[in-house]
């Protein structure tokens, strides 16, 4: 079974009225059998979509304009569509996705779903056959309670049994080469660390060969053989991946390595004195009623119970675990968008639900996750900056423009954007505008809500910069909330562990990481996938 | 409970205003009565008594399965509805059916070939069907079909033949919605990311879109087929009037025309219950395609 995948001069293109954009160009790779690759790069570099052509899933506007695509000496490129659909999609080339909350049909079954991939080319099977191969697959992909999951829908299943699900899916007619696009960006560090090993423990087991991808290198070096950097729709450096994050030879891998790096290293000039308590929280919880099914008791899901700390002023406090840990409650509740159902917040030793509105505005400000939809798109970005300061009526339009002006150089953007539109923005500097938004208030607490998991590695780098120079030159207090411990370990000084609205742990950042005390801790800790400077130090 | 609710209210409502609207006696005793004859039917059926009483004598009378008796054809109001039901169910039924042969497959082929040709055409084919009157369809209809070429009956409603032209008539009407749900339904499932799952498992064409899509895209299909399914219940009047069908909708506008006051009342609430009954199926329907409304 001697197969391989060669990609030459790839060329892939936008229509549009005025004729073509290249988006990807000059794009070339052999793929051996049993090796496994990775493809990384910022969004938009056109690493999915080279993925994409090879399977013939381009979106409508998009085509392949130029170059060839040889598996065992067979150009794909030139293939009826029926031919590749039947002889290659699925059956010797399989893809998984980003995504799993949404890649599975949410109206039928994971058996039926399996099944029916299976009967797609292996026609005239019988219903117990297929039935028998999609518990098999289910098995191979270490799902637990398989004669249960086979009858359970999607949306009954978590993010990280859905990408199992999906992998089995993939895998179900034995394909030779398998895709994986970020498989696990959508999810936990625990499960994504499970779910890698996964891969990699079946490419072994059916003799794959990998194609992954992903904009994060120290997931990648934990898959590949080999590596190929993309930027702007070309290749700019590939070789075998311990080379790669050696000595890389380009700026932009280093600049990659760099952000993982300096993130590894954690900031020395976090350690201040402690000062009164700021901000203090009381034996805080909160409890959410479950949507109530027919003839059935409520149900009651506790997020947030019994939490207690306090921040001190000009200190920075991370609170850190996975989703559905409840620290974005208990950030809701600080923020006074939430009411806890006991407990207590000071602020100042006042307590929060006394504070007036335009008051509490001025003391604490959030900035949110997804600098995408937190941005009304029909305002101009001056008037999303200043309409903290309109809501407040104190001051002229004059006044109002001056510090908008002022936040905008805060947050090292141009004036001239005070007259742009949110969707003429990238990622990072929509970011950069919430932060102004935050700002303009002259708050003494920023709540920062995973302020850069929406946004790629080197962005989110400056984000964190940003923000850290803001922290001296403002000495604002800052409580950061985030899954990512290292983004946690560079900006905090304090550190609260999270499980299942409970504290497992806190402590200093720096106690915490290099000595953790509670299991979850080491558990998180130990997904994290890091890449370690070497010890020359070719860095400056 | 909210049905039961939505009900009771309705009913206090029509009771109200068509008390209100029309003076009883009046149209009991007809036109040309004298005052003192109005006096006298007011006495003798009780119309000078306040109305929330007279309304819950009529509420536990409708409860224990009698429906009042109707002045214009003095006849039960409940075996004058189930003479005239059958009709209009068959014709509702079956113009909706049509609506479904028409509207689905126009909205999948659209869908197909999305900003196409062929997309313009399902599109305009739908749009005339919406534009016309219903009552000039059915005129021209039976001219063509009847008159001209005698394939149908002209008017009537002995056999299911005779429904054919009036449910191609009142179901035409309904098609555009339907078609135009089905196409923007399809091409939203057509983006979905479960639909590129399948499509790089090896899915592509009619097996596509009929394992995969078609269940997903028909959800909001089904709650405006039943709105449709409503309207053709009660909204039949000028159709059954056309094609001489003894149904409910004449037999409301008759009443109406007549003042008849008892049976106006029972259908008004017939057809609103009929609605929310449909709406309440096509709920239970769309949790049985739909397994996260469960």
């Amino acid at each position: 079974m001697s197969y391989s995948l060669i990609i030459n001069n790839l060329e892939i293109s936008v229509k549009s009225l005025i004729g073509y954009k290249k988006i990807v160009s000059d794009f070339n790779l052999t793929l051996h059998p049993g090796r496994k690759l990775g493809i990384v790069g910022e969004s938009g570099s056109g690493k999915t979509l080279s993925m994409l052509a090879l399977n013939r899933l381009l979106p409508s506007q998009i085509e392949v304009t130029g170059g060839s695509i040889f598996f065992n000496n067979k150009n794909l490129n030139n293939m009826e569509k029926k031919e590749f659909y039947r002889e290659f999609s699925g059956k010797k080339i399989s893809m998984i996705f980003q995504e799993p909350m949404t890649a599975l049909n949410p109206v039928y079954t994971i058996g039926k779903q399996l099944r029916q991939a299976f009967l797609i080319h292996n026609k005239g099977i019988s219903k117990k056959l297929s039935e028998e191969r999609a518990r098999s697959m289910l098995d191979a992909v270490k799902l637990n309670r398989i004669e249960e999951r086979m009858r359970q829908y999607p949306h009954q299943l978590s993010g990280g049994q859905r990408q199992r699900v999906l992998i089995a899916l993939a895998l179900i007619n034995e394909p030779e080469i398998l895709i994986a696009d970020e498989p696990t960006t959508a999810l936990d560090v625990t499960v994504q660390k499970e779910i890698l090993e996964l891969i990699n423990e079946l490419c072994l087991n059916f003799k794959m060969s990998l194609i992954f991808i992903s904009h994060d290198l120290g997931v990648i070096s934990k898959v590949s053989d080999e590596i190929i950097v993309m930027k702007d729709g070309k290749i700019i450096e590939e070789g075998l991946t311990k080379k790669i994050l050696k000595s890389p030879k380009k700026d932009y891998t280093l600049g990659l390595l760099k952000c993982l790096w300096k993130l590894e290293k954690g900031n020395p000039s976090l350690y201040t004195d402690k000062e009164v308590p700021f901000i203090e929280v009381k034996n805080i919880n909160k409890e959410y009623q479950l949507p109530n099914r027919f003839f059935s008791k409520r149900k009651k899901l506790s997020a947030v119970e019994d939490v207690s700390f306090s921040v001190f002023k000009g200190e920075s406090v991370a609170i850190v675990g996975e989703s559905g840990s409840g620290k974005t409650t208990i950030a809701k509740i600080i923020n006074g968008l939430e009411y806890p159902d006991s407990g207590e917040i000071l602020i100042n030793n006042c307590p929060i639900n006394k504070i007036d509105l335009f008051e509490r505005a001025r003391l604490i400000q959030p900035i949110f996750q997804d600098p995408y939809s937190t941005l009304n798109p029909n305002h101009t970005i001056g008037y999303v900056i200043s309409r903290p300061l309109i809501i407040q009526k104190r001051f002229s339009s004059k006044e109002i423009y001056h510090n908008a002006i002022k936040m905008l150089k805060l947050v090292e953007l141009p004036a001239t954007f005070f007259y742009r539109f949110p969707n003429q923005l990238s990622g990072g500097q929509r970011q950069r505008v919430s932060i102004a938004r935050a700002l303009i208030l002259e708050p003494q607490l920023l709540i920062c809500d995973e302020p850069t998991s929406a946004l790629d590695v080197t962005i989110q780098d400056q984000i964190l910069d940003l923000l850290e120079n803001l922290k001296k030159k403002l000495s604002i207090t800052i409580i950061i909330i985030s899954h990512d411990i290292s983004v946690v370990k560079y900006l905090s000084k304090r550190i609260l562990v999270i499980k299942d609205g409970k504290i497992v742990e806190s402590g200093f950042t720096k106690e915490v990481l290099e000595n953790p005390q509670s299991s979850y801790t080491k558990e998180l800790l130990s997904s994290v996938f890091r890449i370690f400077p070497p010890k020359r130090n070719f860095i400056n | 409970m909210v049905v039961i609710a939505v009900a009771l209210t309705l009913s206090f409502i029509t009771f109200f205003l068509l008390n209100v609207a029309i003076d009883p006696a009046q149209a009991v005793a007809g036109e040309e009565a004298e005052a003192l004859e109005i006096e006298q039917v007011r006495q003798q059926y009780g119309f000078d008594r306040p109305i929330l009483i007279r309304y819950f004598e009529w509420f536990k009378a409708v409860l224990t399965g009698d429906l009042g008796i109707s002045y214009y054809w003095n006849k039960p109001v409940g075996s004058l509805l189930l003479e005239r039901a059958p009709e209009t169910i068959t014709l509702a039924l079956m113009s909706v059916m049509v609506t479904i042969f028409i509207a689905i497959p126009l909205g999948i082929c659209a869908a197909i070939n999305p900003n196409s040709v062929i997309d313009r055409m399902c599109l305009g084919v739908a749009v005339s069907f919406q534009a016309i009157p219903n009552f000039w369809l059915g005129l021209v209809m039976i001219i063509i079909f009847s008159v001209t070429f005698p394939i149908f009956p002209v008017s009537g409603d002995k056999t299911y033949f005779h429904f054919i032209l009036p449910s191609i008539v009142l179901g035409a009407s309904s098609v555009p919605p339907v078609m135009r749900l089905m196409r923007t339904g399809l091409l939203d499932v057509m983006e979905a990311d479960y639909i590129r799952t399948a499509r790089s498992n090896g899915f592509f064409g009619w097996k596509l879109i009929l394992n995969h899509a078609m269940r997903n895209a028909l959800l909001p299909v089904v709650s405006v087929l039943a709105v449709q399914l409503g309207h053709k219940f009660g909204g039949s009047v000028i159709t059954e009037s056309v094609f001489s069908i003894n149904g409910l909708g004449r037999l409301a506008l008759e009443s109406i025309l007549g003042a008849d006051i008892p049976t106006v009342q029972i259908l008004v609430f017939v057809f609103a219950f009929t609605f929310l009954i449909l709406n309440l199926l096509a709920d239970i329907l769309n949790a049985y395609l739909d397994p996260r409304l469960r």
